[in-house]
């Protein structure tokens, strides 16, 4: 694991609790000594901090995803920086969490985003079609009638696994085990987000509203 | 220049233009007439000399017939008889002015004397048919004296009336400037004393001063209300910070007497141990939601316009009802959309902020109390969202023992505690709520619920209260 943070006092604190929890842990001070520690081992996993002198974590993210690196991420922000968060996120980081948070529950989502991480590889070749939406898994391809989505990797998985199960309502708590893996609640409103991105980019040329919401259930792909 | 003296200028200047025009209008007239006057004294001339007796003395006797010598005694008149060889009779005291040319009245000069000439043709000729030209000439001396004296008069009443004009100006002046004076020394009054409640008097003067008092009183209005605000802010900036460190100094305190407890004893025993620790966990948590509390308050005091977008509000309460949900697993958190409002215009982290902070109060305080038959200690809470033409409102209703109503008003203040509370939230939360609904342009009512618990309800404009809500805090960029 790469744990990437400009203040020494996390980095102890956080590469103390990681190695209770079994994690074999590298640290990197700054953006750029994190791409040259990506590059020099490929961790598995990425705990990132937003705010760094040198080179943020949003342009971090940028990089690596436009390296084809798909190294899960999760990105850690104080509240204020709640658009450098959704820029993080929209950059490719797999989830967020708000300083100060729980070790136990980052813990528990990093080894999510691990197990995720060796599952997704091995997608199933199907084409799956709803409507004028096309979502290919094989190619990680999605459609909207002619037009091709460039998607994150979450992004692809969140509206692959509500096109598979279009016209059915699947609750936050169901997308967040399907999509991220986390089998356990957590206080978050990543699927939120990303239903946002997702609806922004299924809508961009004005198409009628694909992901519904049902409020106090869910959501669900309905054509 | 001061106002007294250009008042006296302006009217100086504009009574020497007055007086120069009438001068020259009047000695114009006046020479005319007088030239006029001479013109018919040598054409009267002209007829008594053309007649046939007194031509034929003229020129045989050689002198001047004494009815020649003039009209008027107070006037030379004098004759001329000239044919084309040249002259054959002028009277005595005649000027050497040229011999005529032609026919028609002209002026001549001569050693710096000005004169009226008129040179007529008369019917008599001489005796050999030849014909003579009749020169008379009239001394314009008289009418030079009548229009020097008339200028010199005009001159003297000219400069008489510029002054008295300056000095009436003068004097007006004093009196115009007189009030300007007084709003002056009230004006100054009120710089010396800093006093900004003075206001200077309006019904004193003539209208143009009183309205520029008005105008003083209108500023010294804003000014003071600005200061007023200003202070108010201060006085409220200043309790603010008192009680932020009061606050936060409680649980540093408390964390800090625990870890050295911790610290001086590496023997306690294992419940002991986890007792100190939980309790230090909660104090850092109090710390942070504090904190966090303070940050959106500063962030809420900072809001602009541009950070309302039209959102869809079932969305957006959907989403924070199902987070509140797992952050309190235990509660129940549901959901009741009435009537889904329109697109509305809201500030949607803010609006996140205020219902976040009314579902968290409804489940920390909302749990029922005191009945042996129920969940203790655990909340029902329900959102409604409804709307009708002009606002959305939002409800949030508890199972708890309700907000007494003595205590309604209360618990919108900063730190402010419910008084039968035992949970330490931040103090915060209703005040974050407050501040939400006020920059949507709208109020906040706490009242009962039909089951005996709170309801607070938050009712704002569809178009987020642009323009409308006169007390938003909101400024708009």
């Amino acid at each position: 694991m790469l744990v990437v943070d400009d203040d020494p006092a996390i980095i102890t604190a956080l590469e103390r609790g990681f190695r209770v929890e079994g994690f074999a842990v590298r640290s990197a001070s700054g953006g750029v000594a994190a791409l040259r520690e990506v590059e020099l081992r490929s961790p598995d996993v990425m705990v990132l901090d937003i705010n760094m002198p040198d080179l943020d974590g949003v342009s971090v993210t940028r990089t690596l995803r436009a390296n084809g690196e798909d190294v899960p991420i999760c990105v850690v922000s104080a509240n204020d920086e709640v658009s450098h968060r959704v820029a993080a996120l929209e950059a490719g980081a797999d989830d967020y969490m708000v300083k100060p948070f729980a070790l136990p529950e980052l813990v528990a989502r990093l080894r999510a985003l691990l197990r995720r991480a060796g599952a997704a590889s091995k997608g199933d070749g199907e084409v799956i079609e709803v409507g004028d939406l096309m979502v290919d898994p094989a190619r990680r391809v999605a459609r909207r009638g002619k037009r091709e989505m460039g998607l994150t990797r979450r992004e692809f998985d969140l509206l692959e696994v509500l096109a598979r199960n279009d016209g059915i309502v699947l609750s936050r708590s169901q997308l967040l085990e399907r999509v991220w893996g986390y089998d356990f609640e957590i206080d978050s409103n990543v699927v939120d987000v990303f239903v946002g991105y997702l609806r922004r980019k299924l809508e961009v040329g004005g198409e009628p509203r694909l992901i519904q919401t049902v409020h106090g259930v869910g959501f669900v792909l309905r054509p | 220049m001061s106002l007294r003296s250009r008042v006296a200028l302006s009217s100086m200047v504009a009574t020497i233009a007055g007086v120069v025009l009438l001068g020259v209008t009047l000695l114009a007239l006046v020479e005319r007439g007088q030239r006029d006057d001479l013109d018919e004294v040598l054409q009267q001339q002209g007829v008594v000399v053309g007649e046939p007796g007194a031509f034929l003395r003229l020129i045989e006797g050689n002198r001047p017939p004494r009815e020649l010598r003039g009209f008027r005694q107070d006037l030379f008149v004098g004759t001329r008889l000239v044919i084309a060889d040249g002259l054959i009779f002028e009277s005595v005291d005649y000027p050497a002015i040229p011999l005529p040319v032609g026919v028609g009245f002209s002026m001549e000069s001569t050693d710096g004397e000005q004169w009226r000439v008129l040179t007529t043709e008369p019917p008599r000729r001489l005796t050999n048919g030849e014909p003579v030209l009749l020169q008379m000439t009239a001394s314009m001396a008289g009418v030079e004296s009548t229009l020097a004296g008339l200028r010199r008069l005009l001159f003297g009443l000219g400069a008489f009336t510029v002054g008295a004009a300056g000095l009436g100006g003068w004097l007006l002046g004093t009196v115009a400037i007189r009030p300007l004076a007084g709003l002056r020394r009230e004006a100054e009054r009120v710089s010396e004393t800093v006093d900004l409640s003075v206001r200077v008097p309006v019904d004193q003067g003539p209208s143009e001063v009183d309205e520029l008092a008005q105008s003083l009183n209108m500023m010294l209005e804003r000014i003071e209300e600005g200061a007023t605000q200003t202070q108010a802010a201060l006085d409220a900036s200043r309790g603010f910070a008192g009680n932020v460190a009061h606050e936060l100094r409680t649980p540093l305190t408390s964390m800090q007497t625990n870890l050295e407890v911790l610290a001086a004893n590496p023997e306690l025993p294992v419940e002991e141990r986890n007792a100190i620790v939980g309790d230090v966990m909660a104090q850092q948590h109090r710390l942070l939601d504090a904190l966090e509390a303070l940050r959106l308050l500063a962030r809420g005091e900072l809001a602009t316009a541009d950070l309302f977008e039209s959102t869809d509000l079932g969305e957006l309460v959907d989403g924070v009802v199902a987070q509140t949900q797992t952050r309190f697993p235990e509660a129940t958190i549901t959901l009741d959309v009435r009537r889904e409002p329109p697109a509305v215009q809201v500030w949607p982290e803010g609006l996140r902020v205020l219902l976040d902070n009314l579902v968290r109060n409804a489940v920390t305080h909302g749990a029922p109390v005191g009945q042996e038959n129920s969940d203790d200690g655990v909340a029902t809470v329900v959102v409604s969202l409804d709307h009708d033409d002009s606002e959305w409102s939002l409800a949030v209703t508890d199972s708890g023992p309700g907000i007494a109503s003595h205590e309604r008003e209360r618990v919108f203040g900063r730190f402010i505690r419910g008084s039968d509370t035992q949970t330490s939230g931040s103090g915060l939360g209703l005040v974050l709520v407050a501040q939400q609904a006020d920059l949507h342009g709208g109020r906040v009512v706490i009242d009962d619920a039909p089951n005996g618990g709170a309801r607070i309800a938050v009712r704002a404009p569809l178009d987020g209260g642009a323009g409308t809500s006169e007390g938003s805090g909101l400024s708009r960029s």
